[in-house]
């Protein structure tokens, strides 16, 4: 009698994980609010020209780690729709486009904010709509403060996430003793001194959450990165816009919409977001959730393999991969 | 910033720490797989993964926590470990429902004393405790292994708790509805592997197992060998720990039944959710490894779990055989 070898699998119960393209660096160019936008007496094109100058094709190859002519890279914009959507995508898209290039920048994709908030259908789980946030706020894995040994669930402040211990609230239980003295809040990877930080993540307004800008900003540091799936399946794909026909409202604007031309990937290895430095708190607390949410494992394994073949060298914390240049004023 | 390239070293240096907790699911009858999977969807966006053969498996998407606190050891030597622990929770035969807890302790890694490492760094990793300073292997499983029962809190590491969190969460679901159809007990099984000398060759392999039956309620499965899939050793865990849940359970109930005067040849009535719910679920190995498969045998072979099953087995069909004779010489009669 002859050994057989014999595989059984059942594909539902090993799970598949799709692959996203990767560019080699996704760079943000700028990050504008509405109001910028409506204001007539903004020199947008000014604006764009300081960015350019941090955006060269030598700079970005040096920040991706490959030689300028094997460079994959792809430029995009983030429209801060979710606060306030002043103007649609038809004033928006074809000046912000037109302004980058008289600076030299070609912007391969424009993105909405109120992408990563509003429930999109896909992403329904058993009839329960999902939104971007929701799915990156269950990736969240706080940073444990000495003591954390699992005997209690992982403390949990409603919609605020912080990189230490927060400082003991007076309640009015103390006040009924001997006031405490005050203590301070620690940074769990203080280095004698704390820098501590409490960001919120989102506030319920009865009707409903409403997310903080840095944790939409994380969401989509995420979306760049090439990290989100949706049950094994990229969660957002670039869809195709046409500026001669922009519609009137985001809400009809796809989550990333790509302009006509030959964009490299959307998602890359490593992000670079090029900012005024009044966007400096934001992208700290950005970097602080960044380095608080657990991937998928096998996401992380096929951008590990993937980088390894192209022979790039990538940090494997996520922070690490995202730079950002911040312009003063 | 550490690099890619180190992550998959000294995998083979760790040692495994988990906990399962089996239960029968709080729910009158079995579960189909849409409502097994509704029920272990417990992350958005995330699948439950599901087999139907040998049995109905659902297992959840793994869930992560952070911890940084002192490791347990029998010394009583405490050395710090932070990383972290993953845990998942699963249904099998729309039955048994388990929660599992493990991580992968990594001793003595240098430059963990001086100055903690990004947040980062340890969820890059995920299923790992790193360790400062001294700490040997057997020290920390022994002391693992020997962990205080319930509801004594200590400082160390506590895999039991957060195994215990995920079972309740999923036992009070509003998608079961609270009546089970007999009592049935929790088991609590904890396991550890340690690595062992010739782990040099490649292959997975597992060279020393021992099982104890501790208390009515707790078995403790110590494992020497060297397995870089860590993942697999935990499903060898898991269908070791439901297999022993099984027995457990039958037969308690059918050591009730027989403390009960039969009445007049009728099958005892505990025996019948009993034949219902659990005797088709016994199926050992199922979804075990093949390297692994050679520590069911040898824990089968010492343990006689397999014999002592076949027997309970024969014993109530025995009572139903009985059962029905008595049903029809009643008829005649």
């Amino acid at each position: 009698m002859s050994d057989v070898d014999v595989v059984f699998e059942e594909t539902s119960a090993t799970g598949r994980t799709a692959e996203v393209p990767l560019s080699h660096l996704s760079v943000e160019l700028g990050h504008l609010y509405l109001d910028d936008l409506a204001d007539e007496a903004m020199d947008l094109a000014a604006y764009f020209r300081r960015i350019a100058a941090w955006t060269g094709p030598e700079q970005l190859a040096a920040l991706a780690g490959v030689p300028g002519e094997r460079l994959r890279a792809s430029t995009c914009v983030l429209v801060d729709d979710y606060e306030v959507a002043s103007l649609g995508p038809r004033a928006v898209v074809p000046r912000l486009v037109a302004a980058a290039a008289s600076a030299g920048l070609r912007v391969d994709y424009v993105a909405r904010e109120s992408g990563c908030a509003a429930p999109l259908a896909a992403l329904a789980t058993a009839g329960v709509p999902v939104s971007l946030a929701d799915l990156v706020e269950g990736m969240l894995v706080a940073d444990p403060p000495a003591g954390a040994n699992g005997s209690r669930p992982a403390a949990h402040e409603n919609g605020w996430l912080c990189n230490g211990v927060r400082s003991p609230a007076a309640g009015p239980v103390q006040a009924m003793r001997t006031p405490l003295p005050w203590q301070p809040p620690v940074e769990n990877r203080a280095y004698r001194h704390s820098i501590f930080l409490d960001v919120e993540i989102w506030r319920d307004l009865g009707t409903g959450r409403r997310w903080s800008c840095p944790f939409l900003a994380a969401v989509w540091q995420l979306l760049r990165l090439g990290q989100l799936r949706v049950h094994g399946e990229p969660a957002v794909v670039a869809t195709d816009i046409d500026p001669e026909n922009l519609p009137a409202t985001w809400e009809e604007f796809p989550v990333i919409g790509r302009l006509p031309g030959r964009a490299a990937p959307f998602a890359a290895y490593r992000t670079l977001s090029v900012f005024d430095s009044r966007l400096l708190p934001v992208e700290h607390a950005v970097r602080m959730i960044l380095g608080q949410i657990a991937v998928d494992p096998a996401v992380a394994e096929q951008v590990r393999n993937r980088s390894a073949r192209e022979k790039i060298t990538l940090p494997a914390e996520l922070p690490d991969r995202a730079c950002h240049v911040l312009l003063g004023g | 910033m550490a690099g890619l390239a180190d992550l998959a070293d000294d995998e083979r240096c760790r040692i495994l720490l988990g906990e399962v907790r089996t239960g029968l699911s709080a729910h009158s009858r079995a579960l189909a797989d849409t409502e097994a999977a509704a029920l272990l969807s417990l992350r958005p966006g995330v699948g439950v993964r599901v087999a139907t053969r040998p049995a109905a498996w659902v297992v959840s998407p793994d869930l992560t926590l952070g911890v940084h606190c002192p490791m347990p050891s029998r010394s009583g030597a405490r050395r710090d470990g932070i990383g972290t622990i993953l845990s998942r929770a699963s249904l099998t035969g729309g039955r048994m429902v388990q929660a599992t807890v493990h991580t992968g302790v990594v001793l003595g890694r240098s430059g963990a004393v001086d100055r903690r490492q990004p947040w980062a760094h340890h969820l890059a990793r995920p299923g790992r405790v790193e360790v400062a300073g001294r700490l040997r292997a057997d020290d920390l499983a022994d002391g693992f292994l020997a962990a205080v029962p319930d509801g004594v809190p200590g400082p160390d590491l506590d895999l039991g708790a957060v195994c215990g969190r995920l079972l309740d969460q999923v036992q009070e679901s509003p998608l079961l509805d609270q009546r089970l159809p007999f009592r049935a007990p929790r088991t609590r099984f904890r396991f550890a592997l340690l690595p062992c000398d010739h782990g040099a060759s490649g292959a997975a392999h597992v060279c020393r197992v021992s099982f104890v039956v501790e208390e009515e309620m707790v078995r403790v499965l110590r494992m020497s060998g060297s397995v870089a899939d860590l993942v697999s050793v935990v499903g060898l865990c898991e269908d070791l720990a439901l297999h022993d849940w099984l027995l457990t359970t039958v037969q308690r109930v059918v050591e009730g039944s027989r403390v009960r005067p039969s009445g007049g040849g009728r099958l005892p009535h505990q025996l019948r959710p009993v034949i219902d719910h659990l005797l088709h679920l016994w199926m050992p190995g199922a979804r075990v490894a093949d390297a692994l498969l050679p520590v069911w045998a040898g824990v089968e072979q010492r343990s006689g779990i397999s014999r002592q099953w076949e027997n309970l087995v024969g014993w109530i069909r025995d009572q139903l055989a009985l059962s029905l004779l008595a049903d029809l010489g009643r008829g005649a009669g």
